[in-house]
């Protein structure tokens, strides 16, 4: 989201774009090669654009028989060699779990895009919610790290797209875009050019086949992953496994690559987690929110101000890793912070701990397929 | 009709174009560099179910993207009127087509009747278009959009089959709403 | 036919032996008639991939020295898409075993089948689930015993071979471990074929499934499968479980037909 208070710009500078297609078009700019999805809604923009435009690409897109079927599908596409995708809702997000999990263990990067709607179950699909907060970071069986993204504009979804690619096989570990029904079927102006990201490709061992190890903790955080067909021929199971891929039950290994697993990500929270500070300098409130529910905190914000309020947004473009530094600085200084969100209040938890108690943690929740207004949000700063 | 944000709901059912009409709206407002944000919300059904389409447009960023306060309510069936013309808030305008819509109102300032559905049937043959007449009457009204960006947009977004029934039905509404300023203009 | 490489050279140099199957079982002869399959089309290491789900059979691809992947439960076929789309010239091996591809996996079994998709699927189906203490699973007869039908099956049992018919499947074969030379060749057809080819091995699990139902020794259920089947050419006796080729037709693998559609879709505006 540009925070510049933008004046009309010339003409044929800037393009009208949904929400959903910023995400398809980032994803093909990102060097997305393969989708698979299963219809649901919010999300079908994405794969009827995707359907469209990868065959003339080279690339391939294909609708599968259900939600599991799709991740595994794109898992088994990236260790061919592909850059690859999902994208979906709610529902279809729960189904997906095991599959995230399984590609956390093995290290294959993906990226799976979640349009939040209103849950649980059914709930509304039309309306949004930002309910998948937990669930993208605790959804899948068993402790493991995960990247997550939340767009708050049509630029960024674009952005954070090809980020989110970037960051999968920078980390070798799924990467979720979180985003909801506001954002993804919404369409807005969008500065043209669409940002320039570089795009990262795969980390390709140097070592001959025979001395290479998928799981090799001496080369690092993350170890050079080499896709299949290549003569590296080795072996990936979900099971516990030792360097080279195959199943073990020995604690000492076990543990070893449990905790590389871990701080490839925990221990780059300041290299991956962005977080966008505004009017903080003087702030006394300050509002932390995420995804489009940071739009409405920007407008309450900006209300505040113009009411000689001093009040500050932190904007987290990305959740998980959660940034608890940055959570535990301003809590040192604000006098309040207030956590609007689109559902009971999970973020909140996590500002809360952060926090420290070092000051009051308000939350401003509503779940009821709604946007949080503007309105909810000043009440909160009043109190 | 300067101001810093204008918001514009069309509310009706899924098959009236309402849609297609915000997203016109929105990519005019595109076309002469202002911000706009266009939201389509819907039923479970593609037809006859409820549809609401809201445009934002600003000269400056717009965050919050869902209509706060409409400034127009533009109304397409009965159903929709009886759920939303009490949301009318204290500075809106609200815009109904009477040729669908038979409800007793007392006229005033902020309350237009127009029967876009005849206008855009005897323009056209066809009601198909009246999606196009009031958003061209809207144009012409507000003002929100130049004449150049709106006629631009309907190209655009167009299908072939029905461009020039709505280009028809388009220049019908901005002639209504002239007339009504013409009349504003004796009367005043 | 002369063979290039030893039989050996397909199993992976570091020493993964003994088995994690219990003695008797009939994975390793299935096992030992996919690699005498591949030697026999001289096809390179490099270019084979083989993919599992989870169970007994799952643990299969450890042993083989081609590209492997031990899958989640239920998922190997879509995985294996996957793969294939992303990598068209790699052979593409599924192992699977009755309640992987059947059970929890058998809406991917079908639409695999129904996609008609460039991968060999082997299902190993001992008629029972063994890794986790002999359940029954889709396979078990009705009447026969597992630890979770302790009174004895009353669910009717899939027949694999007629569900992958149905479903699209351009090649479908059974055979049975007793019968290992022809499921060599099976298996090697199943590979060169151009479609999606299912082979149902049926499989002896003398300790899940034996134990619980009276079959006898390994050795006395290899006797069954001999005595209990016959070759799908001919009259078939009644009774008999047939062996040998039941579908081989020519349709468009998916594969070849998506790529068929890139070319077209690039006219297309």
């Amino acid at each position: 989201m540009s925070n510049s208070t933008t004046t009309a710009r010339r003409r044929g500078k800037a393009r009208l774009m949904q929400g959903n297609l910023a995400i398809a078009e980032g994803a093909i700019a990102g060097g997305l090669g393969f989708f698979a999805s299963y219809p649901i809604t919010p999300a079908n923009e994405i794969a009827t654009f995707l359907s469209r435009a990868l065959p003339k690409r080279g690339g391939v897109f294909i609708q599968m028989e259900d939600e599991i079927a799709s991740l595994s599908a794109v898992i088994g596409a990236s260790i061919g060699g592909l850059k690859a995708a999902t994208a979906t809702s709610g529902p279809g997000f729960s189904l997906m779990q095991e599959s995230i999990g399984y590609a956390a263990a093995v290290e294959i990067p993906c990226v799976i895009i979640d349009v939040q709607r209103a849950g649980p179950s059914t709930g509304m699909p039309g309306g949004p919610a930002q309910g998948d907060v937990m669930q993208s970071r605790w959804g899948t069986h068993g402790d493991h790290p995960i990247i997550v993204l939340c767009p708050s504009s049509v630029r960024e979804a674009y952005e954070l797209t090809i980020h989110a690619f970037n960051l999968s096989e920078q980390y070798r570990t799924p990467v979720i875009l979180l985003t909801d029904e506001v954002l993804a079927r919404m369409s807005e102006t969008v500065e043209m050019p669409l940002p320039q990201v570089k795009v990262i490709g795969r980390l390709h061992p140097e070592v001959p086949p025979e001395w290479y190890f998928p799981y090799d903790n001496a080369e690092g955080d993350v170890p050079p992953l080499v896709s299949f067909g290549h003569g590296y021929r080795y072996h990936i199971t979900g099971l516990f496994h030792d360097k080279s891929g195959f199943p073990t039950s020995r604690p000492d290994e076990i543990d070893a690559w449990q905790e590389r697993l871990f701080l490839k990500i925990d221990g780059n929270v300041e290299q991956i987690a962005r977080i966008e500070e505004e009017e903080m300098e003087d702030a006394e409130m300050v509002i932390v929110a995420y995804g489009s529910t940071a739009r409405s905190a920007r407008h309450a914000m900006r209300q505040a101000r113009k009411a000689n309020k001093r009040v500050g947004l932190v904007r987290l473009v990305t959740i998980w890793p959660f940034h608890d530094a940055a959570i535990e600085r301003v809590a040192r200084s604000a006098k309040r912070i207030v956590v609007p969100e689109m559902n009971r209040g999970q973020i909140l938890r996590e500002v809360e701990r952060a926090s420290r108690g070092k000051t009051d943690v308000v939350g401003v929740n509503r779940a009821d397929g709604e946007m949080v207004t503007p309105a909810q949000i000043m009440a909160a700063l009043e109190v | 009709m300067k101001r810093r944000r204008w918001e514009v709901r069309l509310v009706g059912q899924g098959g009236q174009g309402l849609a297609l009409a915000g997203i016109i709206l929105a990519e005019a407002a595109v076309r002469d560099g202002k911000n706009a944000v266009m939201n389509h919300t819907y039923g479970a059904q593609k037809r006859g179910g409820p549809s609401q389409a809201d445009v934002v447009i600003s000269g400056e960023e717009i965050d919050y993207p869902k209509v706060l306060d409409a400034d127009l309510l533009v109304i397409f069936s009965e159903a929709a009127f009886d759920e939303y013309h009490h949301q009318l808030g204290s500075r809106g305008f609200l815009i109904f087509d009477n040729s669908q819509i038979k409800r007793a109102l007392t006229e005033c300032d902020r309350v237009i009747p127009i029967p876009f559905a005849d206008i855009s049937q005897q323009a056209t043959g066809s009601s198909l278009s009246a999606n196009m007449v009031a958003l061209g009457f809207v144009a012409e009204l507000t003002k929100l959009v130049s004449h150049r960006s709106l006629v631009r947009a309907v190209s655009k977004h167009s299908p072939k089959g029905s461009l020039q029934a709505n280009q028809t039905a388009l220049e019908k509404g901005i002639q209504r709403a002239q007339s009504i300023e013409d009349r504003h203009d004796r009367n005043h | 036919m002369e063979y290039t490489v030893p039989e050996h050279e397909y199993l992976r140099p570091h020493k993964k032996f003994p088995s994690v199957w219990c003695a008797g079982c009939g994975i390793g002869t299935v096992l030992g008639a996919i690699i005498r399959a591949v030697r026999s089309l001289n096809l390179s290491k490099d270019k084979i991939a083989m993919i599992s789900g989870i169970g007994c059979t799952g643990r299969m691809p450890v042993y083989v020295d081609f590209n492997t992947m031990h899958t989640t439960h239920g998922r190997a076929l879509a995985f294996a898409t996957g793969l294939k789309l992303a990598r068209p010239d790699m052979e593409v091996i599924v192992v699977m075993g009755d309640g992987d591809a059947l059970a929890i996996g058998g809406n991917h079994f079908i639409h695999a089948a129904r996609r008609n998709i460039e991968l060999t699927a082997i299902v190993v189906n001992n008629r029972i689930y063994g890794m986790t203490g002999g359940q029954l699973s889709p396979t078990t007869p009705v009447g026969d015993r597992a630890t979770t039908a302790p009174y004895g099956q009353i669910e009717q049992a899939f027949d694999i071979a007629k569900i992958a018919e149905a479903s699209g499947a351009a090649f479908v074969a059974r055979s049975t471990t007793y019968h290992a030379i022809e499921l060599d060749r099976l298996i090697a057809r199943g590979i060169q074929k151009k479609g999606f080819s299912v082979i149902e091995v049926l499989t002896q699990c003398p300790v899940g499934y034996g134990q619980l139902n009276q079959t006898g020794d390994a050795v006395e259920m290899l006797k069954w499968f001999r005595d209990n089947t016959t070759a799908a050419r001919g009259k078939v006796p009644s009774g008999k479980i047939v062996r040998g080729v039941l579908v081989d037709c020519d349709i468009p693998g998916y594969v070849e037909s998506y790529q068929k559609l890139m070319k077209t879709s690039k006219k297309r505006t």
